[in-house]
């Protein structure tokens, strides 16, 4: 529905979307690739002369020579191999006197294993490739499926409360009428909070993405949080607690915020209590989040099984409003939290309830 | 809102829906709403009928609309308040510092938005004057600020505030209602933004907040958005 301009500063993606680290299958020709080839093509030439001299055998030397281009090309890129295999097939001509016929034996040779080896290596970064791309391929169809899931039924709701009051409207009474105008009303604002979040999954759950990070001040982002939380959830009390001082944590304000709101949104639907506390301090080098209630807690298998994948809705506890599913909100949680390079976990309170807990690291002043 | 003479609103916004939902929002408030659905349609409304308040929405067909923004805002100080599905911070920083008043993300609720447009009327009538002038009172709730003797009071009560805290109080004072940007109260207070003033700037606005006696969640008198800036009603 919305047209978004095209001219004007793209900033959209490139906010989230760093370049991506180079991963280590790709190794680029670097000064260190270099010195360490060079140090291998030596240490092979070296050994090959004293072995020459002292036992005078020249059948160890190809062997040597082969097992060196070996091992360079593993790790760097074949081109590299390549000029090794043929420097120490010049050296064996030249220096330790090897006549013609054996030099082009011994290139050979070399030149055989660099292509076994090419081989073998290639073979088994199409494999890795393909294993990471299968993994991501699941975890996302996982998310889509349960966002979509997530996403009909809100979707019924409002299509069909609609419909009815249009075919209707001289039938149903004035209170059925409200009830279906506060069910679209309701719904649409699920529908949107669903949205976010899925938007910030898809951004972040992208394998090598950073956030981009800026200080904020702790105090304002309570207050924000909890100010907007309070519009939703006007009867929700909420208690936060911040130590004295001044702290500023690197972080993307809006994600961050995502990640408490539905922290919160959590406790007050699905942990069956009275209070909810916020609170956030620094430890050392993290910034401490912790999101508490006093109800019911989690049950253990909840707690071995709440972020690794969005939950299936029979096994979650019946919420407030009828509504199950805790699942995109803490699988964005996760995925937010991780991608600032944080930790987060739930456990039970000792006192009673369930606590969520989030660390940032608090990283170098900006 | 009890007055003969009725707001005019211009509505520069191209999607059809947005558009009806808008009118009929607006006009059951009492305002008189045109609409443009383009920049240069908005650009030749804006010229024809000087209206009191501009609602732009930044994606529009024919260019962003903080073109149209630059336009309304070399002629004249209408409020304008920009809507955008977009909620990136720089979007909202960029157009703020470009002269708008207020930022609304959709999708809003037709409560927030009324709000906003009250606010910022409001605000514009009431505008605390030029800079620098040193007379006038400003209240807002428990808060005065007595320009002419520097003094704030709280219920009453004398809050005593650094030079710096005192400059950054008034700056947001004397643009009550509109959103100012880090880079705008940080180059009225110090007069360049350069690296560290941000942080400098966050100090003082706790170091205020601290004082004001103000608790993180509950109503605040001065509104903090975070990556974007603050605001005082």
């Amino acid at each position: 529905m919305m047209k978004e301009s095209t001219s004007g500063k793209q900033r959209v993606e490139n906010r989230f979307f760093r370049q991506d680290k180079p991963g280590p299958e790709t190794r680029r020709l670097s000064v260190r690739a270099a010195i360490v080839s060079a140090s291998i093509v030596i240490a092979a030439l070296s050994f090959s002369i004293t072995v020459q001299h002292s036992f005078q055998a020249r059948a160890l030397v190809p062997t040597l020579f082969v097992t060196a281009v070996f091992s360079v090309s593993w790790f760097y890129y074949e081109a590299v191999g390549i000029v090794c295999a043929f420097a120490l097939s010049v050296c064996s001509r030249y220096l330790m006197h090897f006549s013609f016929q054996e030099f082009i034996d011994i290139m050979m040779v070399a030149a055989s294993a660099l292509l076994a080896v090419s081989a073998a290596v290639n073979e088994k970064k199409l494999q890795r490739r393909a294993e990471q791309l299968a993994e991501a391929e699941r975890m996302r169809s996982n998310l889509l499926r349960a966002v979509s899931h997530d996403l009909r039924t809100p979707l019924t709701t409002i299509s069909g409360s609609g419909t009815m009051m249009l075919e209707n409207w001289e039938t149903l009474s004035d209170a059925q009428k409200i009830q279906m105008l506060k069910s679209i009303t309701v719904e649409s604002e699920w529908l949107s909070h669903m949205t976010e979040n899925l938007l910030s999954v898809t951004r972040i759950d992208h394998g090598d993405v950073t956030v981009y990070k800026k200080p904020v001040v702790a105090e304002e982002l309570a207050d924000s949080v909890v100010s907007r939380f309070s519009r939703r959830y006007p009867e929700a009390a909420v208690t936060v607690s911040l130590g004295e001082d001044f702290l500023l944590i690197p972080m993307d304000a809006s994600l961050v915020t995502q990640v408490l709101i539905n922290l919160l949104e959590n406790a007050v639907l699905h942990s069956g209590g009275t209070k909810i506390g916020l609170s956030i301090a620094a430890s050392g080098k993290k910034a401490v989040f912790r999101v508490e209630d006093n109800g019911r807690g989690l049950t253990d298998e909840l707690l071995k099984t709440l972020f690794i994948r969005p939950i299936e809705k029979e096994r979650t506890a019946p919420a407030a409003d009828g509504r199950s599913g805790m699942g995109i909100g803490l699988t964005a949680c996760a995925a937010i939290v991780k991608a600032h390079g944080g930790t987060i976990r739930a456990e039970n309170r000792r006192e009673g309830g369930a606590a969520f807990v989030f660390d940032l690291p608090l990283g170098e002043e900006e | 809102m009890s007055e003969i003479y009725k707001n005019r609103i211009l509505l520069v916004e191209d999607d059809v829906q947005m558009v009806e939902y808008l009118r009929l929002l607006l006009e059951t408030e009492g305002y008189r709403v045109l609409s443009a659905g383009s920049c240069k349609e908005g650009r030749s409304l804006f010229a024809s009928h000087r209206p009191d308040l501009v609602i732009l929405d930044l994606g529009l067909p024919d260019g962003d609309g903080t073109e149209l923004l630059s336009a309304i805002r070399e002629k004249a100080l209408t409020p304008v308040i920009v809507l955008s599905a977009r909620s990136e911070e720089s979007d909202k920083v960029d157009a703020l510092d470009l002269g708008a008043n207020d930022y609304v993300t959709k999708p809003f609720g037709a409560g927030e938005l009324l709000a906003r447009i009250r606010s910022v009327i409001r605000s514009a009538r009431t505008a605390g004057g030029v800079s620098g002038e040193n007379k006038g009172t400003y209240r807002s709730g428990p808060l005065t600020v007595d320009y002419g003797s520097c003094r704030v009071t709280l219920d009453g009560e004398e809050i005593h505030l650094t030079r710096t805290e005192y400059n950054v109080l008034c700056t947001l004072t004397r643009n009550g209602g509109k959103i100012m940007t880090y880079s705008a109260i940080i180059r009225e207070v110090w007069g360049e933004d350069e690296l560290g003033s941000t942080k400098k700037l966050q100090v003082n606005m706790a170091n205020i907040r601290k004082k004001l006696g103000s608790e993180p969640g509950k109503p605040q008198i001065i509104e903090n958005l975070i990556g974007i800036g603050y605001r005082m009603e």
